[in-house]
């Protein structure tokens, strides 16, 4: 049964299938609906049932203990007028948006060039050297930016001294005008494994011939790069531009290890805030509403980004 | 199906071979906070193990209890673990606790009150040594009393720790800057504030930068010291009246403080407030760099390297350090008194304040009820706590002065001594004074003010709402009546 | 890899500036880690005084120290870390190759409640989860960590494997049922021993979140005997003093393990995903 089901192309099953009243289509699934029985129950169990429960949590005052009363939409209300979420709100849009150009340029320049080199061995090599930084720890990786940053003896402030330009050292982490540069920075020029690879996938995957083609036509690196590579990998930087989303608005522990949001509010960041609500003030509805809000936001700006890059394709 | 069905099974194996193992014996769980004993490294061969020496003793004399010690996680996400466990009900039994969190999260029944217990006689405390007889003669009053929880009545914690906090300087680094450094272990380095700021004004001239300290709550942070000792200062002449009836004078509990915002007793609008702002705003230039997001461990690299010449720091368990690091003369004080050279409203003010003091101490968790074991679980603390017990464990890590009665300051901690004889001060760490929240704003205010993102006038407004809101709220939640306190 | 000589365009010798280019990029990258080992080989004393150059003598002793305290920690993280592997590789393949190959009623609602799920922020189901990990008696236990790693490790493996089994090639499983295999035996002779590359990389991935997770075990387990590595790297460090030296040496021991499999499993990590057939 299920052999048959599948042994057209998807498209021609569905066809046919779509035909069958609901109840008897979900009869023929009935393996396929076992086998992800045990996937669909796992994360029913472990994911969904917390999210859910924080949803609702979110209608609820709850100090994570016996004080449990509902107050509906009242946290929501407060977010409203929350200063420190506004200012959270302002400081993650242009962390996000820096973020997000930088995760995705430098790793596309790294694949073009790797790609484009003519040998075979060090492409393969220079691919494994820069896969590897993924080993380190995060937690590791702030130690080093925050010795890095260090205004007395900080790497960057030791070389802008040697170069003769003490004029500009900074206490970087401590100047509301430079933290969440300072932050913006940490790890660069690290290139993010996954939105990494799946570039230079997608730059490996352009045929030979095009790009045969148009060098016959006379297009230089740079044409080529704007109207051949680029386009043909829209869909693979789609992608990496919405997972680095999707990392960068979750990420706390950035901004509590390096700066605890500080100076003031200058590196505040709302996941930082649900950390701080939930943890040290003891609000998790509090939490639980900023969570929802963050989850919603991410989800309508994966879902914008989708449909602007499927329009772009279509064209 | 076959493959199906094996997973299952491992899924299963996975998940239930660990579930469910069946305990005759009590096991107790504890964390002991700086005491718990480390393994030798390199670095630090030695490390004071004297917690597990103690534990085998009393497993020894207690056949079938099994004691734990649990490791705390440092301090980034020790909020984020204790309300975890608790939410859990995973906690060990004894936990080593701020009391102010203590009193933050009484009210969810986390911590046993024990009141009835510090009445009982201490079975291992010997005969005659106070203690022995009423468990709470061990500890002096003034203590039970800072840590005490007026709004439920309740005592839950045991506090055997006082923390000193104090000025490290270097006397090669101020010499060489020409400040003269005579010093007397009785006094503090400075006459008044201003001759504090004078003198690290002079440093600044030579070169250096004043004050190694930290703002940050990355890791503990020195910043409250001065926000608690400076505020007390200001308002010397008032305090008497936000007290609670027959009191003497002690460091304000929550409530008295909320209250006195509640009644206009102390409003971010006085005269007096503007003048503490101001008192910290003229300091604030002393400070090194990048204060505002240091962490402790960057700070104490500053002094130590001979970069800076003070050092802001925990008298008690960094003095251990300094002895150990510095490679120069040095020395420690505490802060100087605030006085009328500083400020018209502190005219009466004579004394500097004690800073520190009874922070953290022993609770006795929910779980302890729950399994049925308190009776073991507090004779355990009452065993560790007992003076032979303690006197052995501050000896081998002498990381703080013991409160006990009839046990002795650790030599390395004599230089402190003198700092523990100082009243203490009546206003403490903003987290305490008022709530959590409020300390945690009051502080990004602070920031905000320092770092020049607002001003005065916007600080005093924002304070100002703050404080109303926060003491409406712990008011509210406690369910407390302010009439105590006159107009 | 076959595409790699495909890929050489005869536009003249332009390796070098690209070269160039590369090497700085590398060493500004690396340069960190290589500071991790510098200091690994100080003393706390040697470090506050010389934050960057390596300095003589060097410690190794920290790296004895590390290892004599982290030994039993990093047994139990290959523990725990292997049994989340298999699990996922195991769950993730047989979910993605049904996701991919077929269509069903619910099909794309049972999918969007699998992906989703990425965007769902870790900290704010952290308490929830501990709760419900808590009532099935899973606190410390292995069961604690691993129930939990594979359900957050089983969305992005699955979009993972799904993305991959689509972008295999019809004809390679016509083939397969003209030759009248049962739908289970295209699956295991001709769609596992395909994927390999994608499981390779699936278990890269989850390898280095479950050794790196440290908040999860720190609330879950308090029993020292069960700790993983991130967690027991941790004593390192308190809150007034923290042993840079040995907890740099830590650091570098833990990542070993990590090298090794790297090592063996980079070729085929790397072409996973560069195969083309993650997009958006």
């Amino acid at each position: 049964m299920i052999r048959r089901l599948s042994t057209s192309p998807s498209a021609r099953v569905s066809k046919r299938t779509s035909q069958s009243p609901l109840p008897i289509r979900i009869w023929q699934a009935k393996w396929l609906y076992l086998a992800l029985l045990i996937p669909v129950a796992i994360l029913l169990i472990f994911e969904w049932l917390p999210a859910f429960s924080a949803l609702y949590n979110s209608l609820y005052i709850w100090n994570g203990g016996k004080v449990h009363f509902y107050v509906g939409l009242e946290h929501y209300e407060r977010m409203l007028s929350d200063r420190t979420f506004r200012v959270a709100i302002t400081n993650l849009i242009g962390f996000v948006f820096f973020r997000v150009v930088m995760q995705t340029v430098l790793p596309f320049f790294a694949a073009e060039m790797i790609v484009n080199l003519r040998s075979a061995r060090w492409s393969y090599w220079w691919k494994i050297i820069f896969v590897f930084p993924m080993v380190v720890p995060q937690i590791l990786n702030y130690l080093i930016w925050r010795f890095i940053y260090n205004p007395q003896v900080g790497l960057l402030n030791e070389g802008l001294k040697l170069i003769g330009l003490e004029q500009y050292a900074y206490a970087w982490l401590a100047d509301p005008h430079t933290v969440m540069w300072a932050l913006a920075f940490v790890r660069f020029p690290w290139l993010p494994t996954l939105q990494f690879l799946i570039i230079l996938g997608g730059l490996q995957t352009i045929p030979q011939e095009v790009h045969e083609s148009a060098a016959i036509d006379g297009a230089g690196f740079w044409r080529r790069l704007f109207y051949i590579d680029i386009p043909m990998t829209r869909r693979q930087i789609t992608l990496a531009m919405i997972l680095t989303m999707l990392f960068m608005t979750q990420r706390f522990d950035l901004f509590l290890v390096m700066t605890d949001g500080g100076p003031g509010y200058s590196s505040m960041v709302p996941a930082l805030q649900l950390y701080q609500s939930a943890f040290h003030f003891l609000e998790f509805g509090y939490a639980s509403a900023i969570g929802v809000v963050l989850f919603v936001a991410m989800l309508a700006l994966t879902i914008i980004n989708l449909r602007v890059s499927a329009g772009a394709n279509r064209e | 199906m076959y493959r199906r069905i094996m997973l299952v099974a491992l899924f299963l194996l996975v998940f239930g071979a660990f579930a469910g193992q069946a305990q005759d014996e009590i096991t107790i769980f504890a964390t002991v906070g700086a005491y718990y004993p480390d393994e030798p490294t390199e670095n630090n061969p030695n490390p004071p193990a004297m917690m597990n020496e103690i534990v085998a003793e009393y497993e020894a004399a207690n056949p079938g209890v099994n004691i734990e010690l649990v490791d705390t996680p440092a301090n980034i996400s020790g909020d984020q673990w204790r309300s975890t466990v608790f939410n859990g009900q995973n906690e060990p039994h004894i936990i080593v606790n701020n009391y102010i969190r203590v009193w933050q999260e009484q009210g969810n029944d986390w911590y046993v009150p024990l009141n009835d217990y510090i009445e009982a006689p201490n079975p291992h405390i010997p005969e005659g040594t106070p203690g022995a007889e009423r468990w709470a003669d061990s500890i002096p009053e003034v203590v039970w009393d800072t840590t005490f929880h007026t709004g439920s009545g309740n005592q839950y914690v045991v506090t055997v720790n006082a923390v000193a906090v104090g000025f490290y300087y270097n006397i090669d680094m101020l010499e060489a800057a020409g400040i003269d450094t005579e010093f007397d272990i009785s006094y503090s380095l400075w006459e008044d504030w201003e001759t504090m700021i004078a003198e690290m004004g002079a440093v600044a001239e030579a070169g250096y930068e004043p004050l190694a300290m930290s703002m940050s709550t990355a890791s503990p942070y020195t910043y409250n010291w001065f926000d608690g000792t400076s505020l007390t200062s200001m308002y010397i002449d008032h305090i008497e009246s936000w007290w609670e009836p027959g009191a003497s004078w002690h460091a304000l509990n929550q409530r008295e403080f909320a209250c006195a915002i509640q009644n206009g007793l102390i409003s971010a609008n006085d005269d007096a407030f503007a003048d503490w702002i101001q008192l910290l705003a003229d300091f604030e230039p002393m400070w090194v760099d990048g204060y505002a997001t240091m962490t402790w461990d960057e700070a104490y690299r500053l002094f130590i390297t001979g970069e800076v010449p003070f050092l802001l720091g925990n008298a008690a368990s960094q003095t251990l350090n300094v002895t150990r690091d510095a490679d120069f003369n040095w020395g420690i004080s505490y802060f100087p008194p605030v006085t009328e050279t500083t400020s018209a409203h502190a005219a009466n003010n004579e004394s500097a304040y004690l800073v520190g003091g009874f922070t953290a101490g022993f609770t006795v968790t929910d779980r302890a009820r729950r399994e049925g074991i308190e009776e073991q679980v507090v004779d355990f603390l009452m065993f560790v706590t007992a003076q032979p017990q303690w006197g052995r464990v501050v000896t081998d890590s002498p990381r703080s002065i013991p409160t006990q009665f009839g046990l002795d300051v650790p030599d390395a901690l004599k230089p402190t001594v003198a700092f523990l004889e100082l009243p203490i001060r009546a206003l403490k760490d903003p987290d305490p004074r008022l709530s959590r929240r409020y300390g945690e704003d009051h502080r990004r205010l602070m920031q905000e003010f320092f770092t020049e993102q607002i001003d005065l006038e916007t600080l005093i407004a924002e304070e100002d709402r703050l404080m109303t809101r926060e003491a409406r709220v712990v008011i509210a939640e406690n369910e407390w009546s302010c009439d105590f306190q006159m107009e | 890899m076959s595409l790699r000589s495909s890929r050489r365009i005869r536009l003249g010798n332009r390796d070098l500036p690209f070269q160039l280019v590369l090497i700085a990029f590398g060493i500004v990258t690396f340069f960190p880690l290589v500071l991790v080992v510098i200091t690994s080989l100080k003393s706390n004393t040697q470090f506050y005084h010389n934050f960057w150059l390596p300095e003589l003598p060097f410690r190794f002793g920290n790296y004895s120290s590390a290892f004599r305290i982290i030994w039993r920690f990093i047994v139990n993280s290959v523990i725990y870390s292997g049994a989340t592997i298999c699990l996922i590789a195991a769950i993730a393949s047989v979910t993605g190759y049904v996701f991919a190959r077929f269509r069903f009623p619910f099909k794309t609602v049972l999918f969007l409640g699998f992906i989703t799920l990425i965007m769902v922020p870790g900290v704010l189901t952290l308490a929830p989860r501990f709760v419900l990990v808590r009532d099935l008696g899973l606190v410390n236990t292995p069961g604690a960590l691993i129930s939990v790693w594979v359900s957050g490790g089983l969305v992005l493996s699955t979009w993972l494997m799904r993305s991959y089994f689509e972008s295999l090639p019809q004809e390679l499983f016509d083939a397969a049922y003209v030759d009248g295999a049962a739908e289970r035996q295209v699956f295991v002779y001709v769609s596992l021993p395909l994927a390999r590359p994608m499981i390779a990389t699936v278990a890269m991935t989850t390898l280095i979140s479950t050794w790196n997770d440290l908040i999860w075990p720190l609330v879950t387990i308090t029993n020292k005997d069960l700790m993983p590595l991130a967690q027991g790297l941790m004593q390192f460090s308190s809150d007034f003093e923290t042993d840079w030296g040995t907890l740099f040496a830590g650091y570098v021991i833990s990542s070993i393990p990590l090298l090794c499999v790297f090592a063996v499993a980079m070729r085929q990590f790397i072409s996973g995903l560069t195969s083309g057939s993650i997009k958006a």
